[in-house]
């Protein structure tokens, strides 16, 4: 037997997730939640002021 | 871990036919539905994509009334009725418990509807169309409306605002042109505001005593929901408490500048009249709901806020 066969073989960060299924899960939700979070922050942050053109021609 | 362990070295195993061909399925069902996501707005029923701007009660207000004014047809049951131009943007404003003004829009023309709330959260319920958003204060929505059936059509607040929620009804009339306001009762309309001295005046009440007037406005007080923001134990709720009240003197805010009144009928009246002159400092940000008290009910109101120690 080489050296090299002896060696247990890594697995990639791909199988360890796959392999795992409450982080799985875990990463399922948080990633969806925290996504989806900043995305409404971002919304509300970026809501812009009514035109002064709009509301010129209202007030006029 | 894992329900069940997989076989050693099913990560580098080659993916086999049949399993191929559930991804590339699944995979094209996804697209499929993202794509229907996108067509419902166009060919479905449901509620129209809008612009928001953000605002404020106290702007919106202002919008409101100076829109009203310029477009004012007439009033219906105290609401200001208007009709506005083709393409132009219009205004309309939910507040504890009415829909402000009543529209009357032709049919198969573009508005730009611009709503928001002057008090609280209200829902926009657009019936017998199923059209149903939230109406936040703070944020003017703006939807490009084509309103596509002839008649009336009624707008409830489906989000619970208080005792008077259920009475929360709007109108907007569908027309084709003007010789169908008739049809709707829309060509006679009255043009005099409620709080003048000519409307809804249906009993002389200058022989009551102080007794019956405080009676009668503690009825007002609780009939027109006044008791929704003002509390009478001297506990500020949205509004001042009305305790203690009457004679004493207030910081108020009137456009941007500070200053002291002392409470009396005429700042009562006006409060009411026109809720947005003089705003009770700490409370600029809950504008108070234009209520269309007639005078009669204001002196009874007064008296009733006078007795409250």
């Amino acid at each position: 037997m080489s050296e090299q066969e002896s060696q247990p073989k890594r697995a990639s960060a791909l199988q360890v997730v796959m392999d795992d299924v409450m982080l799985l899960l875990f990463l399922g939700v948080t990633i969806y939640a925290v996504f989806y979070l900043i995305w409404g922050v971002m919304e509300i942050a970026t809501v812009p002021n009514i035109p002064e053109a709009v509301k010129q021609s209202i007030l006029k | 871990m894992s329900l069940i362990a997989p076989q050693e070295g099913w990560f580098q195993k080659k993916v086999s036919k049949d399993e191929r061909m559930w991804i590339v399925i699944s995979f094209f069902v996804c697209v499929f539905l993202f794509v229907w996501m996108v067509m419902w707005h166009v060919v479905g029923r449901q509620n129209p994509s809008n612009t928001t701007y953000k605002t404020n009660p106290i702007e919106f207000a202002q919008l409101h009334d100076a829109y009203v004014k310029k477009n004012m047809l007439g009033m219906d049951n105290g609401i200001p009725v208007v009709k506005p131009e083709p393409g132009s943007d219009v205004i309309l404003m939910a507040q504890m418990w009415r829909w402000s003004p009543v529209l009357i829009l032709k049919k198969d023309e573009w508005y730009n509807l611009h709503i928001s709330s002057k008090d609280l959260l209200h829902g926009f319920s657009l019936q017998p169309s199923n059209m149903n958003f939230q109406v936040y204060p703070d944020y003017d929505y703006v939807l490009k409306f084509k309103p596509t059936q002839l008649g009336e059509a009624k707008i409830l607040c489906n989000e619970y605002c208080g005792i008077g929620h259920h009475t929360m009804i709007g109108k907007i009339l569908v027309i084709d042109s003007d010789e169908d306001l008739a049809k709707y009762g829309y060509d006679k309309l009255s043009t005099v505001r409620p709080g003048d001295s000519e409307t809804n005046v249906t009993e002389d009440i200058s022989g009551w005593t102080e007794e019956q007037l405080i009676k009668g406005g503690e009825t007002v007080f609780n009939l027109k929901g006044c008791n929704a923001c003002h509390k009478t134990d001297g506990t500020a709720l949205i509004g001042p408490a009305l305790n203690k009240l009457y004679g004493s003197k207030v910081k108020v805010n009137e456009n941007g500048k500070i200053k002291e009144v002392t409470v009396d009928d005429d700042y009562i009246t006006t409060s009411i009249n026109e809720p947005q002159k003089q705003i009770v400092v700490g409370f600029e940000n809950t504008a108070m709901a234009q209520m269309n008290l007639t005078p009669n009910e204001i002196k009874q109101i007064t008296a009733y806020i006078k007795s409250l120690k």
